[in-house]
């Protein structure tokens, strides 16, 4: 940047040189730099510590955290765990052993001998009739009373 | 254009700082006083300048390791100073507005101040700028900062910055021109 060379004729880059000249000629004087330097060697190191405290404690508070959150998570995954049950019941009356008894046990033996077509229920779901289940000690309630009452035995 | 020498001094021995890293103590010599001088005209204030340029070394020299790997290392400290003296614009601000809304009162009589003339008149001149213009022609003007480095401090686009120089150019002819 140079000064204007024909005062008259102030372009832009003439009038930016005047005014710059001018500019810093009236701005006011800085301090001397090496004193302002020396001056302000206590306040950097005082920013320095400050700035080291704050660093060094958000490191502490982050170790802090994170091992909070690793305890809880290692108390809540030993004795706290929760247990829950199958979904569906394991359905017992469909697994029927491959190979049938050749001898019935001694309690079949009191089961009367049914003609055929009959149905020997095998679990309290499967009768139907409510009424027939628990009608043990009525007798009357139903044709199959015999083979009811010993059902309801099981 | 860059009007200004970039600081890259290599370090002392023993320094922890990078390679190629700039020396803080090189940067603040460099660049400390000019950039006191520039903000006090933009402010009107130099001791609001001063402090603001302090406050920014301050803060750069506890980060230097990582500002010193910029390209500009004094280009963060202006921008943080520039920070900090908008902060002292908007302090300002209100202060006048209550000095306005006290002068609107009957009992008050202010007298206006006589316009100075001269260099002071000038530098007057640049104070009634507005505030974007009042910057740019501060470092443009007194700090010899290129367009490209005034933009890159005041976080501007160079289009826009021609735009602030051209109205306080224009802002400023009379005063420069007035015999």
């Amino acid at each position: 940047m140079s000064g204007p060379t024909n005062p008259d004729d102030l372009g832009d880059d003439a009038l930016d040189a005047t005014i710059g000249e001018r500019l810093r000629a009236a701005a006011p004087a800085a301090p001397d730099t090496d004193a302002a330097l020396a001056g302000l060697r206590p306040t950097f190191a005082r920013a320095r510590r400050r700035h080291q405290v704050v660093v060094a404690g958000a490191v502490a508070l982050g170790v802090v955290l994170v091992m909070s959150v690793g305890a809880l998570a290692l108390r809540s995954g030993g004795a706290g765990n929760v247990r829950t049950p199958p979904a569906t019941r394991p359905d017992t009356t469909t697994t029927a052993p491959t190979t049938a008894p050749t001898t019935l046990p001694s309690s079949a033996a009191t089961i009367p001998d049914s003609g055929p077509g009959a149905t020997t229920p095998t679990s309290l779901d499967d009768h139907g009739d409510s009424s027939g289940s628990g009608s043990g000690s009525s007798g009357s309630g139903s044709s199959g009373s015999g083979s009811s009452g010993s059902g309801g035995g099981d | 254009m860059s009007r200004q020498a970039s600081n890259r001094e290599s370090t002392p021995d023993g320094d922890p700082r990078p390679h190629g890293a700039a020396d803080f103590d090189a940067v603040f010599r460099e660049h400390y006083e000019r950039m006191v001088r520039s903000l006090a005209v933009a402010s009107g204030d130099r001791e609001a300048a001063a402090d603001a340029v302090q406050d920014a070394f301050t803060r750069a020299f506890v980060r230097w390791r990582r500002v010193a790997r910029y390209d500009d290392p004094a280009g963060w400290v202006r921008h943080v100073a520039l920070n900090r003296l908008r902060d002292h614009f908007r302090r300002a601000e209100r202060g006048r507005r209550a000095v306005d809304r006290l002068s609107n009162r009957d009992d008050l009589v202010v007298d206006p101040p006589e316009p100075p003339d001269g260099e002071m008149g000038l530098l007057a001149a640049v104070g009634e700028l507005p505030r974007q213009q009042r910057i740019a022609a501060a470092l443009f003007y007194v700090e010899q900062l290129s367009v490209q480095e005034v933009a890159d401090s005041m976080k501007l686009s160079t289009g826009a910055v021609k735009y602030h120089l051209h109205a306080a150019r224009a802002a400023l002819r009379e005063r420069v021109t007035a015999p």
